[in-house]
């Protein structure tokens, strides 16, 4: 590397109207193009970022869409009207017996001790019988000859421990209250024993003023649980809730409902900052219709 | 100036490269990120579709397998026998699987499991089923009109007896014997044994006015006709002795004279009760059998023919001969009003176990009526 001559170095200090440099218009382009350009980029960042949010927001309108129907599915369908599931019936509230577990009597119901054992192998459900939380439905036959006579009584479960079914496969034994010696009598080895909870499913407001789809459980020694949210949030018309009969009409008698009717609207979550950066709040809505799968049918 | 200028294009080219590729960068974590969460959601959707998809191919397969039951092997379980299936639905051709399961004399659970069409879900549901056997209550060993004839040592009982080896919880009760019309130009009743003893029951003779030719040929609602529909055995009529058939310990139900074994409950045909049904006139000579034989014509039974259960017979009846026995009941609409005969050492002994075995054991399959239907999860 050489440093420059004297010489050069002179000649270009001395010649000031030849150095190169920028105009003022040069500048003014310049920053103007580039204020543009930034404008652009910043404009596209934005909408992409506000596209992200919305796109975002929508899947998770979306998703909790699903969630609502797929939980009305499940809770309803497995219902019997007629046969008292649907306890109170209103436009955004249920109280009705969940089903939790479907299981079958391996053994002769001990009638004194109030206890009927089930066998586990032909368990099924959400989950398993729980004693203080699940009430049962155990199916009565009173004569063989004929189905007529045949009925359901309910008792509380107050006790769940293990036992041993014939031919020694694992059991139940489950201790119930509030059955008479002659309704456990007519209950014959085989015969379904179904458990559920009463529970209470309606549109909650929590104490940030978000809606939800909110639900809680009856426990026979303790009342009501606190509404637990499941799903949200929700609009403040986030859930409507319709019975049809077996005509199709709509009905406010519990017992005579064939088809429920949800509709579900949820909102999206609105993310902290100024309205115009974000767009404009997002909803969706989903309606179902739901056929009670266990109504009496004749 | 050429080699300045070079140089402050250069430094151009190199701040616009990074500040497009920092733009391109951002532009493109998000649309990337959009683009999968539009994925994920495509994905979420898609797996309830296939939920729903699939709980409605397990509900075909649970509904498939009870509209296919088969209740020549299904009725000779014993309470836990059970056996898988599977199948296909019609039009999309998903397949399900599942159990049915005996679970009392009454009931079978149905178990069924389904995919959807790209086998990502399943789901399982579970019915319970129950026999509903045809509601028939004769009242009476003997159910019939027209002429009638007991012999000198023919026996008819309505004491409520177990058949012989039987052990299942009768009513214990009286029925009457003999359930007839009214006496009037057409009813007649000749007895040549001695009435006390070999025409038994509460009352000795039930007179019935609604006995007719139509209520006779209705059983539950059912005409004989429409009986023939859910026969397990159709037999032209003729001459028959049946006899139980076995092979390898196993019952043979594909032969027409097998009518089960009713004095061999641990023997392979012990718990076979067909639904028999027999098209025109019939004559048998010996053998044994149970469950419910409905002979569109007329019978004839002679030489020690014994049977458990129900017998329905159109026409006329006869018997003849030496050990004839019918545990159950007996009804004769007899459509010409031929004078009929119990004649020879025959009984016919009522027996609600004989009878309602036979009716549980041809029983049809359904739904329970109520909570019949649960999510197995």
């Amino acid at each position: 590397m050489s440093e420059p001559t004297r010489s050069q170095h002179s000649r270009s200090a001395d010649r000031p109207a030849h150095r190169r440099g920028f105009t003022l218009l040069e500048l003014i382009v310049s920053l103007v193009l580039a204020g543009i350009i930034g404008a652009v980029a910043v404009g596209t960042t934005v909408s992409c970022a506000r596209f992200f949010r919305r796109q975002s927001e929508r899947v998770e309108v979306q998703r909790n869409l699903r969630v609502a129907a797929s939980l009305f599915v499940s809770e309803l369908r497995g219902l019997n009207a007629a046969g008292g599931d649907l306890i109170e019936t209103g436009p955004s509230s249920l109280v009705y017996r969940a089903m939790r577990n479907t299981s079958f009597l391996c053994r002769v119901p001990d009638a004194i001790g109030e206890t009927m054992t089930v066998e586990q192998e032909t368990s099924f459900g959400l989950r398993n019988i729980e004693a203080g939380r699940d009430s049962v439905l155990v199916m009565l036959e009173h004569d063989f000859r004929t189905e007529a006579d045949n009925a359901w009584v309910s008792a509380g479960v107050v006790s769940v421990a293990s036992a041993v079914c014939p031919e020694a496969s694992p059991g139940l034994r489950i201790g119930v209250g509030g059955l008479t010696e002659v309704s456990l009598a007519s209950a014959l080895v085989g015969a379904p024993v179904r458990a559920f909870q009463v529970t209470d499913v309606r549109l909650y407001r929590d104490g940030g003023g978000v809606f939800w789809l909110g639900f809680r459980e009856w426990k026979p020694g303790s009342g009501w649980s606190t509404v637990q949210p499941a799903v949200g949030p929700l609009t403040g018309e986030g859930l409507r809730l319709v019975y049809y009969d077996t005509s199709g009409n709509e009905t406010a008698r519990p017992d005579e409902v064939e088809m429920v009717g949800v509709t579900i609207v949820a909102a999206g979550s609105r993310p902290p900052g100024p309205g115009w950066l974000w767009g404009g709040e997002i909803s969706d809505s989903v309606r179902i219709l739901v056929a009670l799968r266990n109504n009496s049918r004749w | 100036m050429g080699r300045a200028s070079t140089v402050l294009q250069n430094s151009e080219q190199g701040a616009a490269l990074v500040l497009a590729v920092i733009c391109l960068l951002c532009v493109g974590v998000l649309v990337g990120t959009a683009a999968l969460l539009g994925l994920a959601e495509r994905r979420g959707g898609q797996s309830f579709v296939g939920i729903q998809q699939a709980h409605g191919v397990a509900e075909a397969g649970a509904y498939n397998a009870l509209r296919a039951w088969d209740p020549v092997e299904y009725s000779q379980w014993v309470s836990g026998s059970s056996r898988r299936f599977t199948g296909i639905t019609p039009g999309q051709g998903i397949p399900y699987s599942g159990e049915v399961r005996r679970l009392s004399s009454l009931l079978y659970l149905i178990t069924a499991e389904g995919t959807d069409t790209r086998h990502l879900s399943r789901q399982r549901i579970g019915v319970v089923a129950r026999l509903y056997a045809l509601e028939v209550e004769p009242k009476a060993a003997v159910t019939m009109r027209g002429p009638l004839s007991i012999g000198s040592d023919a026996v008819v009982v309505g004491n409520d007896l177990d058949p012989m080896g039987w052990d299942c919880p009768g009513e214990g009760g009286l029925v009457a014997a003999l359930r007839l019309p009214p006496k009037d130009s057409i009813q007649s009743l000749e007895i040549l044994c001695p009435p006390a003893s070999c025409v038994v029951g509460a009352p000795q003779i039930y007179a019935d006015s609604s006995l007719t030719l139509d209520t006779l040929t209705t059983l539950d609602g059912l005409s004989l006709d429409q009986l023939r529909d859910l026969a397990w055995v159709v037999v032209p009529g003729g001459l028959v002795r049946p006899t139980p058939r076995a092979s390898n310990a196993t019952c043979v139900t594909a032969a027409s004279d097998n009518w089960g074994d009713p004095y061999g409950a641990a023997r392979p045909c012990g718990r076979y009760h067909p639904l028999v049904y027999v098209t025109g006139d019939l004559e048998i000579r010996g053998g044994t059998g149970q469950g419910v034989l409905i002979v569109d014509g007329d019978l004839a039974v002679s030489d020690g023919f014994t049977f458990v259960g129900l017998v329905v017979v159109r026409g006329a009846f006869q018997s003849s001969g030496v050990g004839n026995r019918i545990d159950g009941a007996l009804i004769v609409a007899n459509t010409e009003l031929t004078p009929i005969s119990i004649a020879g050492a025959s009984v016919v002994q009522y027996s609600s176990c004989g009878l309602h075995t036979a009716l549980i054991a041809s029983a049809r399959a359904g739904l329970l009526r109520e909570w019949g239907w649960f999510q197995a999860y």
